[in-house]
Parts: C-alpha cells; sequence; structure tokens
C-alpha cells in the first residue's frame, strides 16, 4: 500500500507534466495572439503588437515558453493575469477560499441527502419513501444548475427575503449556491447509492450472512454498504470534476467570487496565463482526489490488488 | 482667450447651472429664489441673471412659467416623453407628471387637478400653471402686481451627510491604474478617486478647475500654463504639487507604462502632440522636454502646434493626477493600491465581488456629503433587478430585457440623459465585393427600419441619427435631411447596382453586447436578399477580425470623451485608426488635422459639417443609426445622483435623503 | 452470460488442441452466449415494458425524434421569421408557448430546437461513452503499463474542469456545430473510462474470466464478450448520465455564447436568451427550460428502467 501510494505520487508528476503540456499545446493551437489580445481595440497597431509581444516574451521559440513556463511552475511562479495584471497565483489563492466553502457546502448537503435517500429507498422497496426519493433523484438529474439557481434565487432570497439575492459577504451567502449545487449532487449520488446497494444486496456473500442468521441491520451496514460505496465513491470523486463547472456556473448566478468563475471568464477573455496557471492548479487538486478515491478502492475492496 | 476671462466664463456658467462644486454645507440647504416678469426674457436665479427663451405669459388669466426653466434653476431631473405627451420633474424624490392639453396631473402617483392645461408655445416650450406647479414641488409662489414679477421661492432639502450609496458595476475592475484601461469601469473609478488639472460638469461637458485652479494660454496658441492649488493632498498624506504632474503624463509617454498599450497615448495624447512626447515615447528621451515645471504650482505644457480639444482631454479621467511618490513606491502593485486626492478614495477592493470608497474628509473641495460608496459587481442583468428590487441596490439601469416593466413600476424615480454617442452601421469597403458599390451600402441602409428597431428593441432609448455628430455636441447639424426606411426604393439599388438576387455578408458580434440588434439587422437584410452570416465571438477576437478587416459590415458605437467634433471626426475617420476599417483619405485627414488646429469653434464647425456631409450623404463610408438615451432607476432617497453624458457619474454631489 | 463451470471441465481437458480445435470451441461457447443474449435481450425488453416510467421516457424520446424529423411540417411558424411588433406575447391560441423578444414563435424555435439539441445530446454521447468504455476496458483488463497510460491519459484529461476544456477546444478549432460536437464528445470520456475500469478490476478476478482465459480465448473477445456484457448496468448508468450532462454542458456553452450561431434555435440558446427575460416574460425561460428538463428526464426514466430491466441477468 505504502509504495502504491509513493508510486501514485510520482504519476502525479508526470500527469501534471501532461496537463503543462496539452494546456500549453491547446493554449498555442488557439488562433489568436494574445499580444492582439491584450491590445483589443489597438491590436491592428503593428508596432505596439510587436512591442508587447517582446514584452511578454512571445516573440522567442516555443520550446523555450515552454521551458520558461515549466520553470516558473517548478517555483510556484504560475505567471501574472494579462487581464488582472497580479500573479495568477495570488489570483486564485484569493478565490479559493470562496469555491472552497461552496464546493464543501454542496459535497455535504450532496451526501447527506444522497446517501439518506439512496440507503432508504434501496432498503425500503418499492415503498413510498422509495418512489418519493426517488423522484426527488430524478428531478433532481434532470434539472439545469442555473434553472435551479434562479428559482431558488427567485422564491428564498426575492419572495421570503431569507437570504441576499446575489454577493458574498459571509457565510449565509453560501447556503443557496450550496444547496443548489448540493441537490443536484445529491441526485445523482442516491440513484448511484440506491443501484449499488440492491446490486450487492444479492451478492452471495450477503446471502450466506443471511442464512447465517446476522441480523439484518449488521448485513446492511457491514456487509452491503462496504461494498456498495465502491461505485459511490468513484462517483464523487468524479464528481469534483464537475462540480467545478457547476460551481462556476452557481458563482456566476450567485455572484460568488470563486475559481470556477474565474478561470471561466478568463478562458472567455482568452487570458493566456491565467487559463494555463488555473488549470495546473485545478489539476493538482483533482489529482489528488483521484489519489485518495483510489486508496479508498483498495480500503474497501481488498479483492483489488495493488502491485 | 485670456486665462481669466476663462475663469470667470467658466465661474459663471458653472454658478447659473447650479454644478458649481462649492463645500456642500454652503450651497445645498439654502432657498432658491427664481424671479420672473410677464412677458421679459430677463430672469434671475438667486439674484444671478439669466436668459428665458420663453418668458412667462398669462394665458386666460392665469399666470404660465416655463417647466423646463424651473425645473433646472431647482435642479431637478426634466423629461418630455414625445409619445405620451408628458412633461415631468423629480425633484428630491418627488414626482410630477403633467400632460400636454389636459388639466389632469400626477404627483407622486396620485392624479391632481389643474387650474389650466399645460401647452406648448411657438417657441417649442412648455408652459405651466405657476400656482399649480409651486404647489406641487412645495415652493411658494410671489406676485407683485406693479412689476408682473412672479417669485417663487424654494426651500431645498438639507443635505444629509453620511451613508453609504450601493451602486453597482457590470463587470469586474482591472485595478485603479487610469492609464491602464479606456474603459467605462475604469474611468468611473478615477473620477471619484483623483483629481485632474481641470474637470467636467456633473451633467454636462463644461470644463472647472481642478487641482488647476486656473490657466493661461500664450498667444501663438502652443504654451498652456497651469496654476495649482496649494491645498491638495494624497490620500497618503503627501502634498500634490507640479512634479507629480510632470510625472503623471511623463509616465503616459514611457514605451515600459500602462498608457503605452492601453490606448490612453495613442488615443488621447499622441493628437495633442506635446513636444518632446514622441522622443520618449520612442526612448529616445528620459522626460518630455515640453512638460515644464515652472515652480512646485506651477506647470506649463508646451505643443508642437494648437490644438483646440486639449483642455477638454486633460478632463478625461485617464489623466488622473497620480503621486509620484505612490507609484514609484508600489511599483507593478500600484493599480491595486492606488493614491489619489479626489473625494474618495478605495478602502475596500475585492475583484469580481466589491469595491468600497470611503469619503476622503480632506477633500480640498469639501468632504463628500456621503460617507462611502459601495459598488457591488454583479454581472447578470437578472440578478442585478432583483438586488434592487430587495433594496440591496440604490441604483437600477433597468436592463432592456426588463425595461417596460420596470420603467412601469418605478415611474416616479425613472432618469434619463441623452448620451453623447453615435452607433452606426460600419462598411468593410476595402474589402473586394458588392460592398465597394455605393448603392449597396445605401440600400443596406434603406432597408433597415431603424425606427422600429430603436422603439421595440431598444425600448425608445435613443433618437435617430441623421448624421454623425449627436445633438448637444457642437457642430450637431440639425438640418442635415435624414434617411428613412424604404423597402423598395432599397431593392431597386439593389438592382441597379446588379445584385437583384442578394448575396451573404459576414458580420461579427460578441457574445452578449448587442445581440439583439445584430439579430434585427440580419433580418432587414434578407428582404433584399442579402444574407448576413453572423459570427457571435468573444471580444478579444471580434476587435481582432475587426481591426484587421475580416468582417464585411459591423455594428459600432463611439462615445465622447470630451465634446469636441474632433473626438468623433480623429478617431473614427482619420487614417491609422482601427475604427474605420483601413478606409480613410488623405484629403479628409488634412481636414480633420486643420480643423483641430483652429482655436475658434465657430471657424472649425462647418469644417466639420461639411466632411460630415461627405462621409454619410457623398461617400456612405457609414450608415448612421442612432444618438443613445441612458436611464436609471434610483431609490427614492437617493439625491443628485447625475447621469453625465459620457456614462461617468460622479458620487461627490449624491446625497442621501432621510 | 456463460458459465465459467460449464466451460472449464472441456478446456482444461484438451490442454494441447489445436488453433482450428480452439476456435472451434470458442465459436460454441459464444454462439451459445449469442442465443443467450438475444433470449436476454428479449426477456429485458419484456421486463422494460411493464416499467411504466421507462416506457414513458421511451415514448417522450420517440416523440421527441420525430418531432425533429418532422419539424418543419409540425412548426406552425418559421423560427427565425421577426415580428418586432408581436413582441413578447404570453402563450396563447396563436402562439401556444408565446413570443420572444422579436415576435418569433417560441413553440415553432423549440420544434425545430430539438433537432439540434438531440443531435448534440446523441451523436457526442455516444463517441465519448464509447471511448471511455473501450479505454475502461482495457485499462482495466490488462492492467500494468497499459493501464498505467490510459488511467494518466484519463487524469490529464480529467484534471481539466470539462466546461473549461470544451471552451478551449472550440477556441482551438473555431466555432461552430462540429466543434461543438467534438468539444462535447471529448470532454466526458474520462469519467467512464475511470468507472468502467472499476467494475472491470473486480471482474477481472472473477473465476469465469480466468476460465476463458485458460481456455485460450483471446482478449479482445474476453473484453467484448465476458467483460463489457457484465459492466452492462453501469454502462447503462453512464449513457443515461452523460445525456443530461451532455444536454446541460451545451445549454452552458450557449450561455457563454458558444452553441450555435444565431439565428438557428437550440434549447440551450433559448433557455439562456429566456433567462434574460425571466422577469416579464417568464414563458421564454420556462418552455425551453421545461424542454431541456422534460428529455432529461425521459433519458433519465428509460436508463433506471433499462436498469431494473436488466438487474436478474447481473446476479452473478
Amino acid at each position: 500500500m505504502r509504495n502504491y501510494i509513493i508510486r501514485r505520487l510520482l504519476l502525479l508528476i508526470l500527469v501534471l507534466w501532461g496537463v503543462t503540456l496539452v494546456t500549453f499545446i491547446l493554449m498555442h493551437v488557439v488562433p489568436g495572439d494574445p499580444a492582439k489580445v491584450l491590445l483589443g481595440k489597438l491590436s491592428g497597431n503593428e508596432v505596439l503588437v510587436t512591442k508587447l509581444r517582446h514584452q511578454l516574451g512571445l516573440d522567442k521559440p516555443l520550446v523555450v515558453q515552454y521551458f520558461e513556463f515549466v520553470k516558473g511552475v517548478l517555483r510556484g511562479d504560475l505567471g501574472n493575469s494579462y487581464k488582472f495584471k497580479a500573479s495568477v497565483m495570488s489570483l486564485i489563492l484569493e478565490r479559493m477560499p470562496a469555491t472552497i466553502k461552496l464546493t464543501f457546502g454542496a459535497l455535504i448537503i450532496g451526501l447527506l441527502i444522497g446517501l439518506s435517500s439512496g440507503i432508504i429507498s434501496a432498503v425500503r422497496r418499492y415503498s413510498v419513501w422509495d418512489t418519493f426519493s426517488m423522484l426527488f433523484a430524478f428531478i433532481g438529474v434532470s434539472m439545469p444548475v442555473f434553472w435551479l439557481a434562479m428559482l431558488l434565487q427567485l422564491f428564498f432570497a426575492v419572495k421570503l427575503g431569507w437570504f441576499h439575492v446575489s454577493g458574498f459577504e459571509g457565510l449565509r451567502d453560501l447556503v443557496l449556491p450550496s444547496v443548489t449545487l448540493g441537490l443536484i449532487y445529491s441526485a445523482s449520488i442516491a440513484r448511484m447509492t440506491r443501484s449499488s446497494i440492491l446490486e450487492v444486496i444479492r451478492m452471495d456473500y450477503v446471502r450466506t450472512a443471511r442464512a447465517k442468521g446476522a441480523p439484518e441491520r449488521i448485513v446492511i451496514f457491514r456487509h452491503v454498504f462496504r461494498n456498495a460505496l465502491i461505485p459511490v465513491v468513484t462517483l464523487i470523486g468524479m464528481q469534483f470534476g464537475g462540480l467545478l463547472t457547476g460551481a462556476a456556473l452557481t458563482e456566476t448566478v450567485f455572484q460568488i467570487p470563486g475559481v470556477g468563475k474565474l478561470l471561466i471568464n478568463s478562458t472567455l477573455d482568452l487570458d493566456y496565463p491565467m487559463i494555463q496557471g488555473g488549470v495546473i492548479f485545478v489539476a493538482i487538486i483533482f489529482v489528488l482526489i483521484n489519489l485518495f478515491v483510489d486508496i479508498l478502492y483498495a480500503y474497501l475492496d481488498p479483492t483489488i490488488r495493488y502491485d | 482667450m485670456e486665462a481669466k476671462r476663462v475663469i470667470s466664463l467658466v465661474l459663471t456658467i458653472a454658478l447659473v447651472l447650479g454644478i458649481w462644486v462649492a463645500p456642500v454645507n454652503v450651497a445645498a440647504d439654502q432657498d432658491a429664489i427664481i424671479s420672473m416678469t410677464i412677458g421679459s426674457a430677463k430672469a434671475y436665479v438667486n439674484l444671478v441673471p439669466k436668459t428665458l427663451d420663453q418668458p412667462p405669459v398669462i394665458i386666460n388669466g392665469r399666470t404660465m412659467v416655463p417647466f423646463r426653466f424651473i425645473g433646472e434653476a431647482l435642479d431637478a431631473f426634466v423629461d418630455y416623453d414625445p409619445t405620451n405627451k408628458t412633461v415631468s420633474y423629480v425633484l428630491e424624490g418627488n414626482n410630477i407628471t403633467l400632460k400636454i392639453g389636459s388639466t389632469t396631473a400626477t404627483v407622486n402617483g396620485v392624479s391632481k387637478t389643474l387650474e389650466a392645461a399645460p401647452v406648448i408655445l411657438k417657441t417649442g416650450r412648455t408652459v405651466v400653471p405657476v400656482r399649480f406647479i409651486s404647489e406641487a414641488i412645495g415652493a411658494t409662489v410671489g406676485w407683485d402686481a406693479k412689476t408682473h414679477t412672479v417669485s417663487i421661492t424654494f426651500r431645498k432639502e438639507v443635505v444629509v451627510i453620511g451613508g453609504i450609496l450601493h451602486d453597482y458595476n457590470g463587470g469586474d475592475l482591472d485595478g485603479f491604474d487610469p492609464q491602464s484601461n479606456t474603459n467605462l469601469l475604469l474611468f468611473n473609478a478615477c473620477r471619484q478617486i483623483y483629481s485632474n488639472l481641470v474637470t467636467v460638469g456633473y451633467k454636462d461637458f463644461t470644463i472647472m478647475p481642478d487641482a488647476a485652479k486656473s490657466w493661461d494660454t500664450s498667444t501663438d496658441g502652443k504654451t498652456i500654463t497651469f496654476h495649482l492649488r496649494n491645498d491638495i493632498y494624497f490620500s497618503d498624506g503627501t502634498k500634490l504639487i507640479a512634479n507629480d504632474v510632470k510625472f503623471t503624463f511623463e509616465r503616459c509617454f514611457d514605451p515600459n507604462g500602462p498608457a503605452y498599450t492601453s490606448g490612453v497615448l495613442d488615443y488621447y495624447l499622441t493628437p495633442v502632440k506635446i513636444v518632446g512626447g514622441q522622443a520618449k515615447a520612442d526612448g529616445k528621451a528620459s522626460a518630455v522636454s515640453g512638460i515644464k515645471v515652472l515652480d512646485d504650482y506651477t506647470i506649463s505644457f508646451t505643443l508642437e502646434q494648437p490644438f483646440a480639444p486639449f483642455i477638454q482631454i486633460l478632463a478625461i479621467p485617464a489623466f488622473g493626477i497620480l503621486s509620484e511618490k505612490a507609484v514609484t513606491k508600489m511599483g507593478d502593485t500600484y493599480f491595486a493600491h492606488p493614491v489619489g486626492s479626489g473625494p474618495f478614495y478605495v478602502k475596500e477592493w475585492q475583484r469580481g465581488s466589491h469595491i468600497l470608497y470611503a469619503a476622503n474628509l480632506k477633500y480640498f473641495k469639501g468632504r463628500p456629503a456621503l460617507d462611502g460608496v459601495h459598488v457591488d459587481i454583479v454581472e447578470d442583468e437578472n440578478t442585478q433587478v432583483l438586488k434592487f428590487k430587495k433594496g440591496e441596490l440604490d441604483v437600477l439601469y433597468p436592463p432592456l430585457a426588463q425595461y417596460d416593466e420596470l420603467v412601469k413600476t418605478y415611474a416616479t424615480n425613472v432618469y434619463k440623459t441623452a448620451d453623447m454617442s453615435y452607433y452606426r452601421i460600419d462598411f468593410n469597403i476595402k474589402r473586394k465585393g458588392p460592398l465597394q458599390d455605393i448603392r449597396v451600402r445605401q440600400a443596406i441602409g434603406y432597408a433597415i427600419n431603424r425606427e422600429q428597431i430603436l422603439a421595440k428593441i431598444l425600448k425608445g432609448q435613443g433618437y435617430l441619427a441623421k448624421g454623425i455628430f449627436p445633438p448637444g455636441l457642437p457642430a450637431y447639424n440639425a438640418t442635415l435631411p435624414g434617411f428613412s426606411y424604404d423597402l423598395a426604393k432599397a431593392k431597386q439599388l439593389m438592382i441597379d447596382a446588379g445584385y437583384p438576387n442578394g448575396f451573404s455578408l459576414e458580420m461579427v458580434m460578441r457574445s452578449g453586447r448587442m445581440e439583439d440588434e445584430h439579430l434585427a439587422f440580419q433580418e432587414a437584410l434578407k428582404q433584399i436578399g442579402i444574407t448576413v452570416n453572423l459570427k457571435k465571438l468573444d471580444s478579444a477576437t471580434y476587435w481582432q477580425l475587426l481591426g484587421a478587416g475580416e468582417t464585411d459590415i459591423a455594428y459600432r458605437n463611439w462615445y465622447a470623451d470630451f465634446a469636441d467634433p474632433d473626438n468623433f471626426m480623429a478617431p473614427l475617420y482619420h487614417t491609422g485608426t482601427d475604427s474605420n476599417m483601413g478606409w480613410a483619405k488623405p484629403e479628409y485627414d488634412a481636414i480633420i488635422e486643420k480643423a483641430a488646429k483652429l482655436t475658434r469653434m465657430s471657424d472649425r464647425i462647418p469644417l466639420y459639417q461639411d466632411l460630415e456631409k461627405k462621409l454619410i450623404y457623398q461617400d456612405a463610408v457609414q450608415f448612421p443609426l442612432w444618438n443613445t438615451i441612458t436611464t436609471v432607476i434610483l431609490n427614492p432617497k437617493v439625491r443628485n445622483y447625475y447621469l453625465h453624458p459620457s456614462g461617468v457619474v460622479a458620487y461627490y454631489p449624491v446625497y442621501l435623503a432621510h | 452470460m456463460i458459465s465459467p463451470k460449464q466451460n472449464k471441465p472441456e478446456t482444461g481437458g484438451a490442454p494441447f488442441t489445436t488453433v482450428q480445435e480452439k476456435d472451434e470451441e470458442l465459436l460454441a461457447a459464444e454462439s451459445e452466449a449469442e442465443a443467450r443474449q438475444t433470449s436476454m435481450i428479449t426477456d429485458i425488453w419484456h421486463r422494460l415494458k411493464k416499467h411504466r416510467l421507462a416506457m414513458a421516457g421511451l415514448i417522450i424520446i420517440s416523440v421527441l425524434i420525430l418531432t425533429a424529423v418532422f419539424a418543419s411540417v409540425i412548426a406552425p411558424y418559421s423560427y427565425r421569421d421577426q415580428n418586432l411588433d408581436n413582441a413578447l406575447l404570453p402563450p396563447s391560441r396563436d402562439h401556444l408557448f408565446g413570443t420572444d423578444q422579436f415576435g418569433r414563435d417560441l413553440f415553432s424555435r423549440i420544434i425545430y430546437g430539438s433537432r439540434i439539441s438531440i443531435a448534440v445530446a446523441f451523436l457526442p454521447v455516444i463517441v465519448s461513452v464509447g471511448i471511455g468504455v473501450l479505454l475502461g476496458a482495457i485499462s482495466g483488463y490488462y492492467g500494468g503499463w497499459i493501464d498505467l497510460l490510459i488511467m494518466r491519459l484519463a487524469d490529464i484529461m480529467f484534471a481539466f474542469p470539462s466546461l473549461l476544456f470544451a471552451i478551449a477546444i472550440i477556441f482551438a478549432i473555431g466555432r461552430g456545430i462540429l466543434s461543438l460536437f467534438i468539444a462535447l464528445a471529448l470532454v466526458d470520456w474520462a469519467g467512464d473510462a475511470r468507472l468502467i475500469r472499476g467494475q472491470v478490476l473486480s471482474i477481472r478476478s472473477k473465476e469465469y474470466i480466468e476460465a476463458a482465459r485458460a481456455i485460450g480465448m483471446s482478449d479482445r473477445r474476453i473484453i467484448l464478450r465476458h467483460i463489457l456484457p457484465n459492466c452492462l448496468a453501469p454502462i447503462i448508468v453512464t449513457v443515461s448520465m452523460s445525456i443530461p450532462g451532455v444536454i446541460l454542458t451545451e445549454a452552458a456553452l450557449s450561455f457563454i455564447g458558444l452553441g450555435v450561431q444565431p439565428p438557428t434555435p437550440s434549447w440551450g440558446a433559448i433557455l439562456n436568451d429566456g433567462q434574460r427575460f425571466i422577469g416579464n416574460a417568464p414563458w421564454m425561460a420556462f418552455f425551453p427550460g421545461a424542454a431541456i428538463f422534460l428529455t432529461v428526464l425521459a433519458y433519465n426514466f428509460l436508463g433506471d428502467g433499462l436498469r431494473d430491466a436488466m438487474d436478474p441477468f447481473l446476479k452473478n
């Protein structure tokens, strides 16, 4: 197990290198010239373009630019945003807390609602609870996230006045966005939990355990959950990818200054260093979460070997 | 003109218009007394003489007074709605609307009966019964039977000191370095936190002293000397002196400075031709020889040739005076830690979230009434509306999508002002193709139903343009024939040009910006067989394609930075600008340059008007669409939030009533 | 499905069979498997028919496909002709879903929009799930350096937030419907691959796979005949979860202006247009939103029904 983790950490570096390469290539395949992008209306002025290209180091060969970029990344320097003129790292760190809080809130709400309703409906299959929670899950999965965000905004903020309509001044402002994101996630978690439990419940070892006369509670908690959680954990790990996308849209509707919104805006503004740096940063987080998920796998399903 | 005469003229204009920036506690809680004599064009506002274009009259025994004059004298927001034939005031939170020819008026939504109906007289001015209007606004009327003089005394509300105004920005600011961008967001921020050498009025482009208390121009018109006030301090406590001014302007020419690539140099200073400026920009000199510090409070600028709009250019927020010490100390991070000498300073800035401006209590013109301004960043239009409805914002620029409903709901708190803007269709004449035929360009113009698009899509927020210059700008030409929608003519022109079956065109547009109009143009041109392939792009690519001339037509606008016809001509039609897709003529360049050198406006106007005719009516290089109006809805407690034709709002005069 | 217990003795008894014999054995085993699968499909269909929600989903999807095919017949108006005097009319007999800011009939626009929305949802999902399943199965089955390579590639892909990556692709290859398809197809496969790999990892260690390997079945056949059918449930869940994801990603891309070019209608674009008018013309956001919601719901119902119908076949 320890060797496995060490190997994974080494691979992490490999993945990050791949990410820098893919991002760098994508950013340089993009037809726009960053210097012209920066100049906007003045982009027709060739003197300024040449001058700015030189200032930004864009006149150097691509390979050199790439190595300088990687060298910077190794020193923790992701470059300076064209748009904000500030260092990419500081911009991300500035916006990280909001996104972490939002994601965390959404995850907690998603897990609480998702797991409990998934478990209830699997254990009490065909009951009213099952129908209700699965219908809820269906609706949640099928709901466009900004549509839900707007409905919640209209009802809880405008009609009832319980929350600010948007903005981010305190934790209270994270309730609606977290609920929006959380509800969407709870739906897929509930679905996955239910189907996974139903699958495991029919397994031989569960039947054996039951046949041996083990109490139902112990059967469910010891034998079923542990195994049923594997795909659920995968799903949660995967959701982190979607979580940032969902967070970006939620952040946009609720005007939360988070990383997701920052990155989407940067892509639209063609803020190359911001996109490059942002992606690398997000990559680190995702890779770490994936590693964590894989380790959880091994823990949950001892039949998976890692050597 | 002599310096003293300039100053006194400015002072007079400022006083008359009520825009003089005296310390708040003096100017505001005075009574306003307007006295007018029946049939006489001479009137007095607080004993200051003023000329009326419509004197008070007696109709059927009732004294009728000019509506607009009184409103403006009292600093009310005055509006005329031609569709409903109503005139209205918004004054200190009260809305009074009268209907021409009707004896029923509404005061804050309640119907009232007038003693006589308002009428529009031959002068085009509306007159209203003095008794009613005075009572409606809470003023008292005096009548001197001997002199036939009517006097209206209005006790102005006492300016309330304190409170935070909640405004918003539709996008994120890049920072507070005035030379780093030319967008409205930055201009707005700089207007609050910096002082310029000179500044403009709150509602118009009247030039007023700011850091410079006076200035004089040499007889050859090339050297302008500014005399600075000696009581101005930056927010870091240092004194503003001539060296800071020199530093500010030299920084604009620094090839490694922000102004070099932001457009501040290119758009505004390059045409001024300050002696030695180009040498500094080319890296051949370390200083600009034409900018001389004579002593701590005197600085002179020498130009290669007289340049009429120079003083006006200095009022652009991009030329907010920087503290040399602060900029040098902060270096690359200055944009985040601005130091100015304006009425407010940046107390808190969180990107993507908000800006908090706090009152500069030591501001040299007296502290602002507000304690501060909280500017939320709210990109989403629905959220803007919801926040306003919930009272989280005091200000709302109603988005087009909800305009009708909002303006109806908040009818008593709607304010409008005409922008100094020019919207048009640009034709890429350099590109080979049908557009090189003038008849095709004319056909496109005739096929667009501007009136309908303006009314239905832009919600009537504008006037149909006849030419380039908007109303209110010197050189505006009301006698131009204009254009009208004429589909038959458009079709005939297409046949004459040899395109009876039409062709297809490329048109670039930015996502989220003026999309609806583009779609309306696309449909309009379908009528004459032209297929418009819209290319929806991000801003960056949009500007690049425009700059490179990689589109056939474009829908574009221009907002004045200062009220001079040169600000429309040079940036839009001179060779080398991005705005005409490579189209320009050397002989027209010569006219633009010649006009800018003349110092008397009356000499310049004929040149501009002649060129305007050539460009629009003879060459049809563009098709003029409209000049826009900006609408704002305010919380009833907000006072003196003046919309400016440039779109830049000053928070200094604003206060919140109880 | 093949029971490993049936196969094992036969192969175990003939360790030195020729290639031809081996093939015959395999063919026999596989035709048996095919026959079982055919009966499985009929069986699933029988079960599915009893699943009311799934049938409702199937009906909705069929109606949508028919609508997309016959859009020009069904739609009462053109999707692009403007009539500014009719702008923002609420739903009425003339305009079932009301009109938009240009006076265009929303019902007609949504009918036409089903074309884009269905195509956008189908083609990229098939490509994306196809890539994901294939790579996931190969990765899980072979393990070793192939697993490492594919999973690292997946990790790299996975490290990109999907919307950001889609935007980057669209910027890189230019706008248009094709690049929208490519972007949507390329963003999602990594997640599918991981999920399938996880399943394959546990199936791989099952005895019948060992058995199939022992009889010398080619890896390709083992993957296609034994492993993937056993992954059917998660694949179906994946597909049913990918379609809504793709529909919603398309809506998000339209939201930031990267969808289809106007005036072509797609539900995402109409919804985002409608968002602006939610305060005074809520029908503009309601109907396209409802169309997206209903479609996604239908796919979810069907996916769920399929899953339930297959339940008995997933016992071992």
